[in-house]
């Protein structure tokens, strides 16, 4: 190697690019960095004007999630990012953080935050910060990316987002195949061996890739290929498919609560519509108030302890809940 | 010329301020320009200044714009938007390289093995060893020669060479004149020659001696 009075140097451009230049993030991960940013970019620009005030509240009370997700930094070792929720539940094994040698349990209530990958051994629940809940079945794995936004690695999801007037909280989970956006929804998503599949319950899911954004409705199951093929097919909204997330609903206090809260929250939570037999059904579900506990009961099974200390009756049909009066003659409960 | 960081003058920082700015008011065109401009270059830097697999990289990148994008509006113009990126990164490089820290010091043989092709090297600002190939060893040389330049001499290289800059935009980046930029770029050119020079006669001078190879 030699240098002249030019400046012109034998060899060491060569050297210098071959020591710094790097071999590129291939498209597919550059995309879904993109998503990702693009997602958090959205959600931190979409914040309502007009709504300052129940902002503060709602930074007020995750500046609370995020103390006791700071006791947990303190006590795991684990990232200092935005609080997406809590858990509230994990089952049996339980549910564990990965660390770079070591996994830490992690306890119901523990508050979960961007930075940390979580696998649940068991069925698992997060209360999410901003509004819902999202379940993970047994064996997934997830990344928590922001407050908003996760990674599903393997295994499956699925996100209940309550219609809340006024409510505007964005939250999507990424796949390889993309990123997916409710849009006022109950959906369900899974990964498994690349490919991913999305069953959409209620409301509507937008899926963004590279290639563009996709509108799935309520009744729509995408499967995407590892390669991004999508082939669209129509999924009942009841049955086994969703058996697992239901297992998992959030508790429904029905202490001081009316049946027909209740009988909402049941159809809501299993896919199908209430509908009562007439209008002095419906008026007695109304001004039924319940008392005691149906915590961690899965929804038909709360359904049937709850109808079983009321005048009323209910049958389970395809695609509905419906509700009559016990004393009607010819009828079957159930 | 060397221009004082933030100076007004310096018409990055405007145009920079202004990308902030029309980002924060929902500008689908300034997001675009935003990652379109600085996102790859992130990527490259984050894997010059560590040894992680594409799907960690990743990652890093990821969190690190997410975290740029949250922190937006305290971004002042007191750098460039692509230096401000750079440190949030750095920081984010530094957790992963502290939690590993954190991690027991006994431990298996595979495990250490295992390890050992995922852990970040060890950072520090614009002298960050750039050593991470163990699996090429010209290419670990080549930085470590870097890495033994004063710092505005590898800062240079890096943008030029690395992130493959032009001129001009070097010199927006340094705050600098174009000539300074030009002249500053020969001069990191040349010692970094002589460095490498010096190593390579050194290297010979072991091999001949018994003591190995580079």
């Amino acid at each position: 190697m030699s240098t002249d009075d030019t400046g012109k140097m034998d060899g060491t451009d060569g050297a210098l690019r071959r020591g710094l230049q790097v071999a590129p993030l291939s498209t597919e991960a550059m995309a879904r960095i993109r998503a990702a940013t693009e997602q958090e970019w959205r959600a931190t620009t979409s914040t309502p004007q007009r709504s300052r005030h129940v902002m503060r509240r709602a930074a007020a009370a995750i500046v609370v999630l995020a103390i006791a997700g700071a006791l947990m930094v303190g006590r795991f070792g684990g990232d200092t990012g935005a609080v997406i929720g809590k858990l509230e539940r994990a089952d049996q094994p339980g549910a564990v953080e990965h660390h770079w040698l070591h996994d830490h349990p992690l306890d119901n209530g523990a508050a979960l935050h961007a930075g940390q990958r979580v696998e649940v051994q068991g069925g698992a629940r997060i209360a999410l910060a901003g509004a819902g809940s999202l379940r993970l079945a047994p064996g997934t794995r997830v990344k928590i990316l922001s407050a908003h936004l996760l990674k599903l690695i393997d295994g499956s999801i699925y996100l209940d987002m309550p219609p809340t007037p006024g409510s505007q909280f964005e939250f999507s989970a990424q796949t390889p195949a993309g990123t997916f956006t409710h849009v006022g929804t109950q959906f369900l998503l899974a990964v498994h061996a690349g490919q991913t599949e999305l069953q959409v319950r209620e409301g509507s899911v937008r899926w963004h890739s590279d290639k563009g954004d996709v509108l799935a409705e309520s009744g729509t199951q995408l499967i995407i290929d590892a390669d991004g093929k999508a082939t669209r097919t129509q999924v009942v909204t009841t049955g086994t498919t969703w058996s697992w997330a239901e297992g998992l609903a959030p508790i429904f206090e029905i202490e001081n609560r009316s049946l027909t809260e209740f009988l909402q929250h049941v159809a809501r939570e299993t896919g199908r519509t209430l509908v009562f037999a007439n209008g002095a059904v419906e008026s007695r579900s109304a001004t039924t108030q319940l008392h005691g506990s149906i915590d961690e009961m899965a929804p038909v099974d709360a359904l049937a302890t709850v109808m079983a200390t009321t005048s009323l009756r209910f049958t389970l049909g395809g695609n509905s809940i419906r509700i009559e009066s016990a004393s009607d003659p010819g009828q079957t409960s159930k | 010329m060397l221009l004082p960081m933030g100076d007004s003058t310096n018409p990055d920082a405007a145009s920079d301020q202004d990308l902030v700015r029309r980002m924060l008011s929902g500008e689908q065109a300034a997001f675009d320009a935003f990652f379109g401009a600085h996102a790859a270059r992130l990527a490259a830097f984050a894997s010059r200044r560590s040894a992680l697999d594409a799907a960690a990289l990743e990652d890093v990148v990821q969190q690190s714009l997410i975290k740029a994008i949250r922190n937006l509006a305290q971004f002042r113009g007191e750098s460039t938007l692509h230096t401000w990126l750079c440190q949030i990164c750095r920081n984010v490089l530094a957790d992963i390289r502290r939690k590993a820290d954190r991690q027991p010091r006994v431990e298996s043989l595979e495990a250490a093995m295992e390890k050992s092709a995922a852990l970040p090297v060890q950072l520090i600002d614009y002298r960050d060893p750039l050593e991470a190939c163990a699996d090429d060893s010209t290419r670990a040389a080549i930085r470590r020669t870097i890495n033994a330049l004063p710092p505005r001499y590898s800062q240079v290289l890096e943008l030029k060479y690395g992130d493959e800059l032009p001129i001009e935009q070097i010199a927006r980046q340094l705050s600098l004149t174009e000539s300074a930029a030009q002249s500053l770029l020969a001069r990191a050119r040349r010692a970094f020659a002589e460095q490498w020079l010096e190593q390579a006669e050194d290297s010979a001078d072991d091999a001949r001696s018994g003591f190995g190879v580079p």
